[in-house]
């Protein structure tokens, strides 16, 4: 490769951002082919010592800041589907149609995701209310047994052990479900950001 | 090596580089071999921060007929270097310390 075919390639590879960012790399890479070429390299050789043109702009691109790559990728989405003028005034006039409808689509999303918490939170509540069941089966039991009532004594036994149970058996299944949500809360943002970015 | 790290000594030896005169990508890359390996793609992105954090100034000169890019450190730059060593010495004393330990 020669050294304006790399610095082409790498020209063409990182044209989508900023000019100035664009020159100072090629002007870099340029610099440094013609330093290696002075002391005593061929073209081709000095070019190669240079790496891969698609690393180099990967890099590049990496080290931009957060900001300028968003502002780049958005455009970069939006280039070539550029909306007509009409689009743009029937945009503008539909508003209080589309936007009613894309409030109340989001609300809804977010309506369904609050619900979801709340079972969560209801569950847990559950979770509460038998590990309290079985305390109180265990405080009658004794207070029963001490009055000599031994019926009623088996009876809080039994309700307390049965509450137990079925609260640990809860509590294993809330586990799980509370950090599958957030797991798959950190899941949607990752993708909204992907989408973003890209 | 830890990458981070890696990144925060390159950023120290390219200014060490500059300490005694002005210098240009290829000749930073050159002084540096004896003492940590670095390549061009590598280089640049270091320059562009440091430009950015004020550590070093950047001038044109011509050379052969062509533009060259040259980097002067500046206070701040200095400062950095400084900052380095000193941090090391700290760090220094804790290695000692643990190597100690092992040794015991």
């Amino acid at each position: 490769m020669t050294k304006a075919e790399f610095l082409n390639e790498l020209k063409n590879r990182i044209a989508e951002y900023p000019s100035e960012e664009t020159n100072q790399s090629v002007e870099y890479y340029s610099e440094m082919i013609d330093d290696r070429m002075e002391d005593g390299m061929s073209e081709p050789e000095a070019v190669a010592s240079m790496g891969k043109v698609a690393e180099i702009a990967q890099q590049i691109k990496e080290e931009l800041p957060l900001t300028t790559l968003v502002k780049y990728k958005t455009k970069e989405k939006t280039k070539g589907k550029r909306l007509p003028v009409w689009a743009i005034i029937l945009l503008i006039l539909g508003f209080p149609l589309w936007g009613g409808l894309g409030i109340t689509i989001l609300s809804v999303v977010l309506a369904l995701y609050a619900v979801v918490w709340s079972i969560d939170l209801v569950i847990w509540s559950l979770v509460l209310a038998f590990a309290c069941c079985g305390l109180i089966g265990v405080a009658g039991f004794i207070g029963s047994l001490v009055q000599g009532a031994v019926g009623s004594a088996l009876v809080y036994l039994g309700g307390g052990l049965a509450g137990a149970g079925l609260g640990v058996f809860l509590f294993i299944g809330i586990l799980l479900l509370t950090k599958g949500l957030c797991h798959g809360t950190g899941w949607c943002f990752r993708q909204l950001k992907k989408a973003i970015i890209g | 090596m830890d990458i981070q790290l890696k990144r925060g000594l390159l950023e120290v030896c390219v200014l060490s580089a500059l300490l005694q005169e002005d210098s240009y990508g290829y000749k930073i890359i050159k002084d540096l071999q004896p003492c940590i390996e670095i390549s061009e793609s590598t280089l640049y992105p270091i320059l562009r921060r440091l430009e950015a954090a004020g550590a070093l100034n950047v001038y044109s000169a011509e050379h052969n007929g062509r533009l060259r890019k040259y980097y002067r450190i500046t206070d701040t730059g200095r400062q950095k270097i400084q900052d380095f060593l000193d941090e090391w010495k700290d760090i220094m004393s804790v290695y000692e310390y643990i190597e100690g330990k092992m040794k015991a």
